[in-house]
């Protein structure tokens, strides 16, 4: 076969350009068997909160799939970029467009068949990795069956195979669209200067602000969730934007200044960005985003698993927490009997009872009344729970002395940074605030909202006041499990064992069952712990898998701009020399010249980050990760990491860069 | 007249790749220019001129001999300041133009005077003035890579020229031209001969030595033979120069 023996010396002929290209299709082939190979283990649905975890893994693989597809592209457009003048040249030697096409439909055949196999070696290989990570950050592995299913290494087949006939068409689009003059000179035509358009630099502006401004001015964890893709649409089309279009218009902003420009140490820099950015505009563009994705994800996922203990605490102030609308009191007799049975002895009981959580909104003069039936998601940002409760069943779960003089006066209790002042009104009836409780006078009360919204809790004098209230504002029939009391028994036990823990707790559970109680829940802090080390875990395993293939992605596009600089810039350091610069000076320049060009998408990257910040913790709290300082240090971590490695993918790229220069 | 350019036993040789083989590419060179001067040195591709003139150019050293250009001693020259030399001193034009197609003809022509710190006002001005008298004042906004073979070569003559350099050095400058594009070439460099520029020229071509005053003919590392003009025309000229050329070949 004449075809395939030629596209096989092609391909040895111009590893420059293959190797690279073939490199990134394995590491997509490997990438999604790997995530496909974990998101479909049957042991994941075996797990506590399988659901959960298995939509998570789908949604990851489905993103690796989005993100192959376009990374795909990427690379296959460069390399048929590069090939174009040796395209040409067959062309003119006498091969026609139909024999191109043939020769490199062998091409890809062959990188396909190296990628297959490579890819799904290396996937197996790595997805070991990957359950040992899983093993660690979720706690769990026994269920993991670890085992390689043949029908996923058939859809990553698929997938693959899938990669390069789209691969195949872009580049058969490209040879058939060409005329072989063009393919010739296709790398020697100097690229027209852009035009320095202001408009879309201005539009790239306003997204970029305007991103940003939903991102500082978001209120509620809600509507962060809410804004949240809308902030990044925003971003990332500013960004692209302002590479594109803003560096050029400040680039010759700067040379039109003549007292600037014409200065030694700005005109061959200036000049240079110029050029370099009207190249890379998109390639610097891109490293910024993903930079950003790898950052965001990774702080994230691992805000998330680190601060779980947090977020377990925070909804758990007790190991077992029994609620319902009823009195407790069978239950408490049956729990009480059971650990006396068992001799094992309860501590730090709590028993509360309040209101349930009523929802109100925020307005000018106070706090409305409001019910999930009437409410919009317009109405999100005013949104806050309140509580009620007598002083009495205050007194009586705290221990505290605090006394009410009159029916006006009220301790309140609030997680609304906005509240301020000496008056309470709810829905027109208006208190005194006699006592801002703090944090510690309401922690013996345990969970009293499970909302991440504001909270009152509003601690009046009679019980009889709280029922008035409740039947003025709940009149109406559908709203009558409004006025539901709402009674908790919490307690912890003292068991260390964790066998022992987990027999204890559902035998708890048996005998609770059996006392003739009904309508109550149910809740140990072990078990939720379990499932939010799972969740958490997960997401933190996802958030790893997609910052590497982000990382690295990252990694391959700055190789490919140190490779078409270094030819480019070769050129300019030999003129420069004999025009009258002396080595040393060139070196200098290109050197800081290329520390910039790196330099910028990491900046803006950090910067991107430091305004989705207040974002992601609004959103965190979603997720009961209230501890925002533990987040921000995460965040900082792992900011360092990246730029630490960012700094090594640009090192090892610049030798390749410098051996081209220095040649 | 002075001597601007002086070089005795200048010998070259390289190392080659492979160890142990080494290329003799200068043998014994011995060379003056005198101030004002139009030489070309002539030779066959391969014959060291390229070599000979790099290091005139403070681009090379030679292995043994002394170059002195304008009372300095070439030889012991630092790299540092052999590129401050260069700018003061050289002006270059080279067979590949070596323009920088990342800024515009008038930035290029600029580059030399920027990189020695020159006023840009006063810049501008001898800019002007030069475009003028080299006819590229239109193509100055333009970019290289939008500029034929002539035009280019134009605007590689007004960058090495604009510093009012001692002596210009052209390295084939006419071996990527047609022969209008050289003959107009070769008529500027006649020109600004005429107002007093010291020019050195190394070429293959006959006909583009037969434009200067003097030519040296280099042959197995040595200029072995000169002509010099005197009174006679280009045409009987270059005839004389041939007939030099052909006595060359080995018999
Ligand atoms: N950097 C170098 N390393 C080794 N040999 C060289 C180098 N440069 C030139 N030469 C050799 O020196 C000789 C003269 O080259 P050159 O000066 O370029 O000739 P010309 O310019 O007359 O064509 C040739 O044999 C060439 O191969
Ligand atoms: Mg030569």
């Amino acid at each position: 076969m004449f075809f395939a023996k030629l596209a096989q010396q092609n391909i040895r002929k111009n590893k420059q350009a293959f190797v690279p290209f073939i490199l990134s299709m394995i590491f997509l082939a490997a990438l999604n068997t790997l995530m496909l190979l974990v998101a479909n283990d049957p042991g994941l649905a075996k797990l506590r909160g399988a659901e959960a975890i298995t939509q998570l893994f789908g949604f990851g693989s489905v993103v690796i799939l989005i993100f192959s597809v376009i990374f795909a592209t990427y690379t296959g457009n460069i390399l048929n970029k590069q090939r174009k003048k040796e395209f040409g040249l067959y062309n003119v030697l006498g091969l026609g467009k139909r024999e191109l096409y043939k020769l490199n439909f062998f091409e890809n055949l062959f990188s396909l068949v190296v990628t297959l196999v490579a890819g799904l070696l290396t996937g197996v290989i790595f997805s070991r990795l990957a359950y040992l990570i899983i093993k660690k950050l979720l706690g769990v592995g026994n269920e993991f069956s670890f085992s390689i299913q043949p029908t996923i290494l058939l859809s990553v087949v698929i997938i693959i195979v899938g990669l390069y006939l789209w691969l195949y068409l872009i580049s058969v689009i490209s040879i058939f669209k060409s005329d072989p003059i063009e393919l010739l000179h296709a790398k020697q035509k100097g690229e027209k200067e852009p035009k320095a358009n202001w408009l879309l630099a201005i539009v790239g502006v306003v997204a970029l602000v305007w991103g940003y401004w939903i991102a500082l001015t978001i209120q509620s964890p809600v509507s962060a969730i809410m804004n949240f893709f809308t902030a990044v649409l925003l971003v990332v089309v500013g960004t692209y934007l302002l590479f594109m279009a803003g560096s050029i218009v400040i680039l010759k902003l700067l040379r039109k200044n003549e007292k600037y420009y014409y200065n030694v140490k700005h005109f061959i820099p200036v000049s240079g960005m110029i050029y370099r950015m009207k190249q890379n505009a998109v390639g610097l563009a891109s490293i910024c985003v993903l930079s950003t994705m790898v950052l965001v994800t990774v702080a994230t996922t691992a805000g998330l698993f680190f601060g779980s203990n947090d977020q377990v605490n925070q909804n758990f102030p007790r190991e077992i927490m029994i609620s319902s609308r009823s009195p407790l009191n069978e239950v408490k007799k049956a729990a009480t009997d059971y650990a006396a049975k068992e001799n094992v002895k309860l501590t730090d009981l709590q028993e509360v009872k309040s209101t349930q959580p009523l929802l109100f909104t925020t307005e000018n003069n106070g706090l409305k009344v409001s019910n999930r039936i009437e409410f919009t998601t317009k109405k999100i940002d005013k949104a806050v729970d309140v509580t009620l409760m007598s002083l009495a069943d205050y007194q009586q779960a705290t221990g505290s002395k605090l006394a009410l003089k009159s029916k006006n006066d009220i301790l309140l209790y609030t997680t609304d940074s906005k509240y301020q002042g000496q008056i309470l009104n709810l829905s027109g009836t208006k208190f005194n605030v006699t006592e801002q409780l703090n944090e510690d006078a309401v922690s013996a009360l345990g969970n009293l909202s499970t909302t991440p919204v504001p909270l009152y809790l509003v601690i009046v004098k009679d019980q009889s006041q709280i029922d008035s209230l409740l039947n003025k504002w709940y009149s109406t029939k559908e709203m009558v499990s409004y006025k539901d009391p709402a009674y908790q028994f919490n307690f912890n036990f003292s068991l260390k064992n964790e066998a022992k823990r987990k027999a204890f707790i559902r035998g708890l559970s048996k005998a609770l069952a059996a006392s003739g109680q009904s309508g109550y829940v149910f809740e140990a802090k072990d078990s939720y712990r379990e499932s939010i080390k799972l969740f958490d875990g997960g997401f933190f395993f996802i958030g790893i898998i997609l910052g590497t293939a982000f990382l690295l992605a990252t990694a391959l596009i700055i190789y490919y701009k140190q490779v078409s600089e270094g030819m480019d810039d070769r050129e300019q350091f030999v003129i420069l020399q004999k025009v009258g610069m002396d080595d040393q000076e060139v070196k200098r320049v290109i050197h800081s010249q290329i520390m910039m060009v790196f330099a910028f998408p990491l900046i803006m990257a950090l910067i991107h980050v430091a305004f989705a910040f207040p974002l992601i913790k609004k959103m965190l709290i979603l997720f009961g990760i209230t501890n925002w300082q533990l987040f921000l240090l995460v965040t900082i971590v792992v900011a360092l990491i990246f730029s630490i490695l960012y700094y090594i993918v640009y090192q090892l790229t610049a030798r390749v860069y410098y051996r081209l220069v220095e040649r | 007249m002075k001597d601007l350019l002086k070089i005795e036993h200048a010998r070259k040789v390289y190392q080659s790749r492979f160890k142990g083989v080494q290329v003799e590419a200068l043998k014994d060179i011995q060379l003056e220019v005198k101030e004002g001067e139009y030489t070309a040195i002539m030779g066959e591709s391969g014959s060291g001129k390229s070599t000979l003139l790099n290091m005139i150019a403070t681009l090379d050293k030679p292995t043994s001999g002394k170059i002195q250009l304008a009372g300095n001693d070439l030889t012991s020259i630092k790299e540092r300041e052999a590129a401050a030399f260069r700018r003061e001193h050289l002006g270059f034009v080279f067979q590949d133009f070596n323009l920088l197609d990342t800024i515009s003809v008038k930035d290029n022509i600029l580059l030399p005077l920027v990189l020695s710190k020159k006023n840009i006002n006063e810049a501008k001005q001898k800019l002007g003035e030069l475009a003028e008298k080299l006819e590229i004042t239109v193509l100055l906004e333009k970019y290289p890579y939008e500029l034929s073979g002539g035009q280019k070569q134009r605007v590689a003559v007004a960058r090495a020229i604009i510093t009012e350099p001692e002596l210009l050095l052209a390295d084939e400058p006419t071996g990527a031209l047609d022969s209008k594009t050289s003959e107009q070439l070769l008529d500027i460099f006649e020109k600004i001969n005429e107002n007093g520029q010291t020019i050195l020229m190394v070429t293959h071509s006959s006909l583009a030595a037969s434009r200067a005053k003097r030519v040296l003919f280099i042959k197995d590392g040595i200029v072995y033979h000169q002509l010099y003009r005197g009174e006679m025309d280009d045409k009987t000229f270059l005839e004389k120069i041939n007939l030099t050329m052909t006595s060359l070949l080995p018999r």
